[in-house]
């Protein structure tokens, strides 16, 4: 009898302490091997926060203020940025006239001159407005609205949000809305870190070829 | 005098379940009214509507004064015009002017009280210009507003004049639109069965159960010690009071004992190897986050994409945690106060990333990729990342085992629809098959796909 209450007491603490391996709330549960897991080389989103990770976590965070359970990294000092490796003002003869336009250095104030000389450098067709709508859609439309009105859900929070098909809008050049887009205007704030410019160039596409027109 | 005791007894028991049940009873219907007092007291406090003219005007300006017909220009109480102002109104003014209420610039009621026309068409059509000469009146909004009107140098006079006429139109009406109170009559919130409400009935009549139960046992021991007491009775008497077997009997034995004990293993057992496949699966893992995200709140309620901030998720392998620029996109202008507001302006200024806690870690032993799965195969978040937009806090819906990969794997079509990559697969697989290619037909159930 004592024999049978020990096991049932053996089993049952078995039981609970498996139990206990399960993730749920704040706990992550019990990992099986922890040296798989974990990349050996960098990736940014890698997360490790056990401090004696070491034997298996080969890579030190980096140092973020303090904060070493990141691998997020600032780029090397003096690293150039893709996007001002040439621009639009011209500069390198290799580079056509299509892919020109994909890389963008145009001062923020010089909108003006960017709604005046900028032609989208995409072709337009079909697929190119359809995947426009899909980004316009994702980036634009939570203000903007579906139907580009200024009507969408976050608009009516964010308050002063330009009617895409109407106004001064409806003139502007497919230069001008792309420049928007990049570094904002008035009360928008700068996308380009979201958005990138090809991306950008099909949105424009969308909305003057699309959107505007009242096709969509 | 036994019959007698045995009465009060009985008496007493009755009484007091009376009692009871008056008690559970009150408690029902007294929390309803707690209920409702609450709901009045969470009603939205009805603030008064500010006037809007003279709050806007600055003050001590010179040219204030009634507007003369100036250049030609009348305001119209004509109903095409004023038809015509409102679609202009709607689609060129309302983003950033309401007719009674301040948004980004000033209300425009009476308007055309404060300035005269000539100078509010040429303000309409070139705002920044006219601040910037020097006008008082113009600067004044400008340092009230702290922000420039765009050109609106694409609209006529007359057209700007019949926006005027309809907002002259528009302010009288205003009132009878919107949340504003009409007379006094407040908005009555819509109440619904609280969860409160339930839990108190179900207290109540688990209460009376209780004391009926309770009660009904006093009163069969009561009932059998009349019946100990008396002489002569019947054998079915008898039995009540002296039973074969008892409930004592029932759990010594031996064969009770041995059903228990499999049932008791079998839990324990079920228990253990749940535990053992839960080793290394995440699933149900939603850690508190260093600021209470909700995205229950952002991408349900407000609708927002989740590519607007995961911006990684159509490019590359990891749709990647955004940065607090892109929470800076909206929160430059709403809900821009708040201690967890605060936390991320401090980040941004500090430079500084938001240490966010991870929730999905697949091993870095299998290979996954975002866009593959959402751009080419066009899948939806949710089917791996559940109800997103029901989440306050973030928890990890699925298993992300192996075998949750491959089961997918085994059941979906590839969506080679449009996508030129896939044209020689698909003929290749119509030669020995007339089912659609699923993932595993191309090769998505072999260990090097995913683990190299």
């Amino acid at each position: 009898m004592l024999k049978l209450t020990k096991n049932i007491f053996f089993a049952v603490g078995l039981g609970v302490a498996l139990v206990g391996c399960q993730a749920g709330g704040e706990s992550a549960g019990t990992e099986f091997a922890p040296q798989m897991y974990t990349s050996v080389s960098y990736e940014p989103l890698t997360q490790v926060t056990n401090p004696n990770a070491s034997d298996y976590n080969s890579n030190p965070y980096n140092n973020y203020g303090g904060k070493k359970a990141m691998n997020m990294r600032l780029p090397v000092e003096g690293t150039v940025k893709r996007q001002n490796f040439r621009g639009a003002n011209g500069g390198n003869p290799f580079v056509t006239d299509t892919t020109k336009l994909l890389i963008y250095d145009l001062h923020k104030d010089s909108i003006a001159l960017a709604g005046r000389i900028l032609k989208n450098p995409l072709p337009l067709n079909d697929a190119v407005v359809e995947e426009g709508k899909h980004l316009y859609t994702n980036f634009c439309s939570p203000c903007h609205g579906e139907g580009g009105k200024g009507d969408g859900k976050v608009g009516a929070m964010y308050k002063g949000v330009a009617n895409l098909v109407g106004g001064a809008v409806l003139n502007a050049s497919e230069g001008h809305i792309f420049h928007v887009i990049t570094h904002g205007r008035n009360r928008m704030w700068s996308h380009k870190s979201q958005i990138n410019p090809e991306e950008r160039w099909k949105i424009v596409h969308y909305v003057k070829n699309s959107l505007q027109k009242g096709s969509n | 005098m036994k019959t007698d005791t045995y009465m009060r007894h009985f008496q007493f028991y009755t009484k007091s379940f009376r009692l009871a049940v008056a008690f559970a009873l009150g408690i029902m219907l007294w929390s309803p009214d707690l209920l409702a007092q609450d709901n009045k007291d969470k009603q939205p406090q009805q603030t008064t509507q500010q006037t809007p003219d003279g709050q806007q005007a600055p003050q001590g300006d010179p040219q204030q004064q009634p507007a003369p017909p100036a250049g030609g220009l009348a305001l119209s109480t004509d109903q095409a015009v004023i038809d015509a102002g409102k679609g202009l109104f709607e689609s060129n003014c309302k983003q950033c002017h309401g007719i009674n209420e301040v948004v980004v610039g000033p209300a425009l009621a009476k308007v055309y009280d404060r300035k005269n026309l000539a100078w509010i068409v040429n303000f309409v059509k070139y705002p920044q210009k006219t601040i910037e000469s020097g006008d008082a009146y113009a600067k004044a909004l400008y340092d009230k507003y702290k922000q420039f009107m765009p050109n609106h140098d694409f609209l006529s006079d007359q057209q700007i004049v019949s926006i005027v006429s309809y907002v002259k139109k528009a302010e009288s009406e205003v009132p009878t639109t919107g949340t504003t109170p009409v007379n006094g009559v407040t908005p009555v919130k819509e109440k619904g069965v609280s969860s409160g409400l339930l839990t108190a009935i179900i207290l109540g009549l688990t209460f009376m159960l209780v004391i009926t139960v309770g009660a009904l046992f006093m009163m069969a021991a009561t009932l059998t010690k009349y019946l100990k007491q008396s002489k002569g009775l019947s054998t079915e008497d008898l039995d009540v009071l002296e039973p074969e077997w008892t409930i004592g009997d029932v759990l010594r034995s031996r064969a009770f004992i041995t059903i228990v004990a499999f049932l008791f293993l079998g839990l324990v057992t079920k228990a253990g190897l749940e535990g053992l496949l839960s080793v290394g699966v995440q699933q149900g893992y939603a850690p508190t986050q260093p600021i209470p995200f909700s995205h229950k709140l952002h991408a349900g309620q407000y609708e927002i994409a989740c590519q607007y901030c995961h911006i990684g998720v159509e490019k590359g392998k990891s749709a990647n945690i955004p940065s607090a620029n892109i929470c800076m996109n909206c929160h430059n202008s709403i809900k821009t106060t708040g201690p967890w507001m605060q936390k991320i302006y401090e980040h941004v200024l500090n430079d500084e990333p938001i240490q966010w806690v991870r929730v999905h870690n697949l091993p870095d032993l299998a290979y996954f990729n975002h866009a593959q799965h959402v751009k080419v195969a066009g899948l939806a978040c949710e089917n791996c990342h559940g109800d997103i937009k029901e989440m306050e806090v973030v928890q990890q819906a699925s298993l992300l085992t192996m075998g949750w990969c491959i089961d997918c794997h085994r059941k979906t079509d590839v969506n080679h629809k449009g996508n030129a990559y896939y044209d020689k697969l698909v003929k290749l697989h119509a030669k020995d098959s007339k089912k659609p290619m699923k993932v595993e037909d191309i090769g998505g159930l072999e260990c090097s796909k995913c683990h190299y």
